[in-house]
């Protein structure tokens, strides 16, 4: 049968960012696959050079929305490790408890995503309401639901109350029991297993040979953990399992997930049982001294690694992120290989990729008059009309005022 | 079958603890006194010279048991370029070797024979920085858009956008304040208020 290539993105079905695959088949079979990613580059290293250490942790934290804190928290502590800072035992317990927060959220929502793909959209309804209470959480803890804003050079930038503490426990209690009704549906569901097994398998070799991190490796018999491995925050008084699973397919990488749902759940309690007093913020250097630091950081998605540079100024003169997904990018064209053309938005979407921070994102800037701009909800709704009219897109003004005055008539 | 990790386990034996491994790199290379630094438990970095770099590397992997490439992080430092690879292993230390190029002439070899996951941090030096990753098998580019211009490398420190790249973002028109013609959301005077 001769071969076919067809080219999937970047615009298609099975994500909501842009990314494209030149996908190789034999009938329905996929003989190859090629990834291209770059699409979401908005040159945030270059962009990190031109700010304080300080502005700099505002920008890094918008690398990416859905772990924001992952990133955020690994230029902070490449920062403090440059600069010398000793973190209070309290901001490093509250930097943990967001951590996992948002890896509990990640999860659910990877669950969601995954249950989408293969039709099980009751399963995204679940986890997604689920899901709910944890984003609550952090809107209490932080002030948002997404990009927290909690890290700042030698600590955090706001307090824990009891009461807040006590809060998030009694929610653990009842995400627990979801997360366990989940554990139990994709150990014992006949179907989950049948439509995820052999599914995108990744050999233990293979994910060695290509790098692959996180959940994905781990699904992989990839025994590897930074918060275990390289502890940061307070993982290294904590208790909890690393796990790692042998089906090397989507069915073992949706097992590795919920089950590190129950870990996080456990770590939560433990963090929020043992919180220290103290202070929450240590003094920091407005100008850091010369050096450099890697730090690396258990992200949802896997291992993402920060590093930073500084000359001694008040900028630095080099960060560079490297989020999970471009890890996990050579791995996933690995697992399309003789699969069904069909699994591809499955494959895709169980290594829970994040291409905003593989590209590494975030510039609203004028060139001409060299200025940042910011734009409130009325400019923005009235330039994305403005756009569309211009594009010769469908204009509804007309169509609004019409009905606005069939309206006011009544 | 799942299985349950008990933390207190390494995750696997390794030949050479952590702290180990600079006392490891200077006997088999000697050259390297001076030449490395390990600021805190678990990070080590190295300074190496181009003529041994590939050897180190041979070293660290196969004797030492480094497994795994995390990332190629290059960067200007005004008088070279240079590319600093990220190597892991499994007990959690991070060897960090700098290879230091000159700016005429910023050549590096591929580790993708070994890493074939690193191709993408060869694009990207090459991208960015301009670097020749000497044996990188031929692809598309990454992480720059198809119609950057190839000799403008964003992470110079040198480099000051041309008039190819200095596109202009679109600015807000000034919108007639008087009577706007979408009403807002939320307000009275929306569609669908009060439904």
């Amino acid at each position: 049968m001769s071969r076919v290539t067809i080219p999937v993105g970047p615009q298609h079905p099975s994500l909501k960012e842009p990314e494209s695959f030149n996908i190789t088949l034999e009938g329905e079979r996929i003989m190859m696959a090629e990834v291209k990613l770059g699409y979401n580059h908005r040159g945030l290293e270059k962009a990190a050079e031109d700010r304080t250490f300080i502005q700099d942790i505002h920008l890094i934290e918008r690398v990416c929305g859905i772990c924001s804190h992952a990133h955020s928290s690994a230029y902070v502590m490449c920062v403090e490790e440059i600069a010398g800072v000793q973190v209070p035992a309290r901001a490093n317990h509250i930097r943990t408890l967001i951590g996992e927060l948002e890896r509990l959220h990640s999860h659910l929502l990877w669950l969601g995503v995954a249950g989408h793909e293969i039709g099980f959209d009751t399963l995204l309804m679940y986890s997604w309401r689920d899901r709910e209470p944890v984003m609550d959480m952090l809107a209490m803890l932080t002030g948002n639901r997404v990009n927290y804003g909690i890290n700042t050079i030698g600590g955090v930038r706001r307090d824990v109350t009891q009461a807040q503490l006590d809060q998030v426990l009694a929610v653990v209690d009842v995400v627990e029991e979801r997360v366990k009704y989940y554990v139990d549906l994709v150990q014992t569901d006949a179907t989950l297993a049948q439509r995820l097994s052999g599914v995108g398998f990744l050999s233990h070799e293979d994910a060695v040979r290509l790098g692959a991190v996180g959940p994905t490796g781990r699904a992989s018999k990839i025994d590897r953990d930074i918060r275990r491995d390289d502890p940061y925050f307070a993982y290294a008084d904590l208790q909890f399992k690393v796990i790692t699973d042998d089906h090397e397919d989507v069915y073992g990488r949706t097992l590795v997930r919920v089950g590190e749902l129950l870990q996080s759940l456990s770590i939560i309690r433990q963090v929020a049982k043992s919180m220290p007093d103290g202070p929450v913020k240590a003094k920091a250097p407005r100008k850091v001294p010369a050096g450099e630091a890697t730090v690396r950081y258990e992200a949802p998605r896997g291992e993402n690694l920060h590093y930073v540079r500084s000359t001694g100024g008040d900028k630095p003169d080099r960060v560079k992120v490297r989020a999970p997904t471009l890890a996990n990018s050579a791995a996933v064209a690995k697992m399309m290989e003789h699969n069904n053309l069909a699994d591809v938005p499955v494959i895709i979407a169980a290594i829970d990729p994040c291409f905003s921070c593989t590209d590494r994102a975030i510039r609203v800037e004028d060139r001409t008059r060299g200025s940042a701009e910011v734009l409130t909800w009325k400019e923005l709704r009235r330039r994305s009309i403005d756009w569309w009219r211009e594009q010769g897109g469908v204009d509804f003004t007309a169509h609004n005022q019409a009905l606005l005055k069939k309206l006011s008539a009544r | 079958m799942t299985t349950w990790s008990d933390p207190t386990i390494p995750a696997a034996t390794t030949p050479v603890p952590p702290e180990g491994v600079p006392a490891a790199l200077e006997a088999r290379f000697p050259a390297l006194a001076g030449h490395m630094k390990a600021p805190r438990p678990r990070r080590v970095f190295v300074d190496a010279p181009a003529d041994i770099f590939l050897f180190l590397v041979d070293h660290a992997c196969d004797v030492l048991g480094f497994d795994r490439l995390v990332t190629i992080t290059g960067m200007d430092e005004k008088d070279a370029f240079a590319a600093l690879y990220s190597f892991g292993h499994p007990n959690g230390c991070l060897l960090n070797v700098r290879l230091r190029v000159p700016r005429d002439a910023p050549r590096i070899p591929t580790l993708t024979a070994r890493f074939p996951g690193g191709a993408n941090y060869e694009r990207e030096l090459e991208d960015l920085l301009g670097f020749e990753v000497v044996g990188l098998a031929p692809g598309r580019r990454y992480p720059l858009p198809d119609d950057w211009p190839l000799d403008e490398k964003p992470l110079r420190k040198d480099w000051k956008p041309s008039a190819a790249t200095a596109t202009p973002v679109a600015t807000v028109p000034a919108s007639p304040a008087a009577k706007p013609s979408v009403p807002a959301a939320g307000s009275p005077a929306a569609p669908n208020a009060g439904k």
